[in-house]
């Protein structure tokens, strides 16, 4: 007889806990959340800064396949990431996504969630699949003019760290970072210079604008943007604007679709440019492409520059 | 009687001289901001000049609005000429499937081949290639030997063409690394930014030639508005006439599209603007339209400098802006025939 109330009263606190289980895990990215009852464990990350902070977080266990490579995976992430497969070398058809059946899709890149990749997030949400977008990306809290901090990318191994339960790996490389960023900041390599950051283009110069990623990566090494009054992530120069800006040392972004040497031997043919006081005196500095993202390579794309910087002189 | 010829000749002078303003306003105002003083130093290569003000002016805007002026001018031409052989209100200088064949392989140049290779061969040289490979198919597929060329096949096999490269674009485009289609969406968006002094020579010398052929030519031009048969009763050689004008309209249109990447509506609107202006003769109607097609690209090009300064427009999406209205106004116009 004591029994069936001891059974009811087990039954009722079961189903009072079923929710409060739900909620267990959640994640905010952008405007939606996703919630989980456990760690996701089939993980799909899209672009190289997500599928990176994973590997950094030593995470590698949890994924599923990844996808979309700016550069090449550092030599101490290698191994891991051979392990994992890649499903696609840009963004994978939706369908490919879901056979591998995930429960968390992660991405660097808005464009991850836009119509012409996998679509939003809300869609893959009302499948029952979580997601996450970097920080940074989200459109909605990083406006194009409003300069950007290295916050995001915190946030980011903060969320993501409490998400999978390993705060403590996330701490200790949210604070590597951040005590490199600082080293850095306090050496100051770039004293106030003026720089024009090249990335690519002829007709035009597509460069840093003053309030993204790239922005920042001067920022963090104590140059100033001859764009910084110029709204966006990035900004399409018109070649008269980079004279006028007068720029103490030219930043180079070294990419495979358009390398430094390349960018080089531009400025140098050209009648006008090549009489760049930067130009002329061969004030070159070169960062790779990963380090204008806002990933866990940021630093060394900091520290890298910081050190061309330094070894530059006045 | 004297009124009436007077008329067409004050234009002509008006235009010239709008012409000679809007190319100094180009010269004169840019991107860069520059005080008035230094502008005019530099402008005038006084000795007290800033070098590299003088080299801005020198060496980039006066390329660039001498390169923008001949691309006008000449697409106007081409204009003239298409409309004129296809009796077609609404033919232009694209129609033959010339933009997207230059797109088709200035996209795949882009995208696929090595940048080394691209840039020692030149993307205008290879874009003019792929206009030119598109022109041909598009003759072959409207000659037959027995019928010469017909007008309306002809059409029709540029529009299939047209459809057929927009396809091998659209292709490239997709599987392309989106980093490297921003160099291929400005150059389809046109711009005429990085222009030096020997881009300019090709067209400074197809130019000049068509259009002094044209006019010599400009009665058979006005005959065959008449038709082909009563053109050919009066003597006007019509199957020559059109293969010859064709292939000079698609020369100019090539080389513009090397010069300053695909720019649209000007081979469509100016013809109409000039003939709004100075009638349908052919004598009349080709000096204005050379005239007006340099103008309009002119001032479009330095609205696109100094719109979003520094940041810089592709020509393509002011000349959309602009072409719409009068485009409206021409429907309209062959909807209640001309």
């Amino acid at each position: 007889m004591k029994t069936l109330p001891l059974f009811a009263a087990a039954a009722g606190l079961l189903l009072a806990a079923t929710p409060t289980l739900a909620q267990d895990r959640q994640i905010e990215s952008c405007e939606t959340v996703s919630s989980f009852t456990t760690a996701p464990s089939r993980v799909i990350t899209l672009n190289q800064q997500a599928t990176e902070i994973m590997l950094a977080l030593g995470l590698e266990g949890q994924l599923v396949g990844t996808a979309y490579l700016d550069d090449a995976i550092p030599a101490r992430w290698q191994a891991a990431y051979d392990s994992v497969p890649v499903l696609a070398e840009q963004y994978p058809a939706r369908e490919v996504v879901l056979a591998q059946n995930p429960d968390f899709l992660f991405a660097g890149f808005n464009s991850a969630f836009g119509e012409k990749a996998l679509g939003s997030q809300e869609e893959w949400n009302a499948l029952g699949i979580g997601t996450y977008l970097v920080n940074v990306e989200c459109r909605n809290l990083h406006p194009a003019d409003v300069k950007l901090t290295t916050a995001p990318l915190f946030t980011d191994l903060e969320r993501i760290g409490a998400l999978f339960g390993v705060e403590d790996r996330a701490a200790a490389v949210a604070d590597d970072i951040r005590s490199r960023l600082d080293a850095v900041a306090d050496a100051d390599p770039g004293q106030g210079r003026r720089a024009f950051l090249y990335d690519s283009g002829t007709e035009t110069a597509f460069s840093a604008g003053c309030c993204g990623a790239p922005g920042l990566l001067l920022d963090a090494v104590g140059l100033t943007n001859i764009a910084a009054e110029v709204e966006g992530r990035w900004a399409d120069l018109a070649w008269e604007a980079v004279v006028t800006g007068a720029p103490d040392v030219i930043v180079l972004v070294d990419a495979e679709w358009s390398t430094a040497a390349e960018k080089i031997a531009y400025l140098k043919a050209d009648p006008v440019l090549s009489e760049l006081d930067a130009v002329r005196h061969e004030r070159f500095v070169t960062v790779p492409f990963s380090a204008t993202v806002l990933g866990v390579r940021f630093i060394e794309g900091v520290e890298g520059l910081g050190a061309d910087l330094a070894a530059l002189g006045q | 009687m004297t009124a009436r010829r007077g008329k067409p000749v004050l234009l002509l002078v008006l235009a010239g001289l709008a012409l000679l303003l809007a190319g100094l306003a180009g010269v004169y105002w840019g991107t860069a901001e520059l005080s008035w003083g230094a502008r005019l130093e530099a402008l005038l290569r006084l000795p007290g000049a800033e070098r590299h003000l003088m080299l801005i002016i020198w060496e980039w805007r006066l390329p660039r609005v001498l390169m923008v002026a001949l691309v006008g001018a000449a697409l106007a031409l081409s204009g003239v000429l298409m409309q004129a052989l296809l009796r077609n209100p609404l033919a232009d200088p694209y129609l033959l499937g010339l933009s997207s064949g230059a797109s088709a392989v200035a996209t795949a140049a882009i995208v696929w081949l090595p940048a080394a290779f691209v840039a020692s061969i030149g993307l205008p040289l290879l874009a003019f290639a792929g206009a030119m490979l598109a022109f041909l198919v598009t003759l072959g597929l409207a000659f037959s030997p027995a019928r010469g060329l017909d007008r309306l096949v002809l059409i029709l096999a540029g529009i299939a063409v047209s459809l057929f490269f927009q396809s091998v674009s659209a292709f490239f485009l997709h599987i392309a690394d989106p980093h490297a289609t921003r160099a291929a969406l400005q150059w389809l968006m046109g711009s005429a930014a990085g222009t030096v002094w020997r881009d300019l020579l090709p067209l400074a010398v197809a130019l000049p030639l068509v259009a002094l052929v044209s006019l010599r030519f400009s009665p058979m031009l006005d005959a065959v508005l008449l038709g082909d048969e009563r053109a050919a009763a009066l003597g006007v050689p019509v199957s020559w006439l059109r293969s010859g004008f064709f292939t000079a309209a698609a020369l100019l249109t090539g080389l513009s599209v090397a010069g300053a990447g695909i720019v649209g509506f000007v081979g469509l609107i100016v013809p109409h603007m000039a003939r709004l202006l100075i009638g349908a003769t052919h004598r009349r109607l080709i000096p204005l339209a050379l005239l007006l097609g340099a103008i309009v690209l002119v001032l479009v090009d330095l609205l696109c400098r100094i719109v979003l300064a520094p940041q810089e427009l592709p020509l393509g999406v002011l000349l959309a802006l602009f072409a719409a209205p009068p485009f409206i106004l021409i429907l309209r116009r062959v909807r209640h025939g001309i």
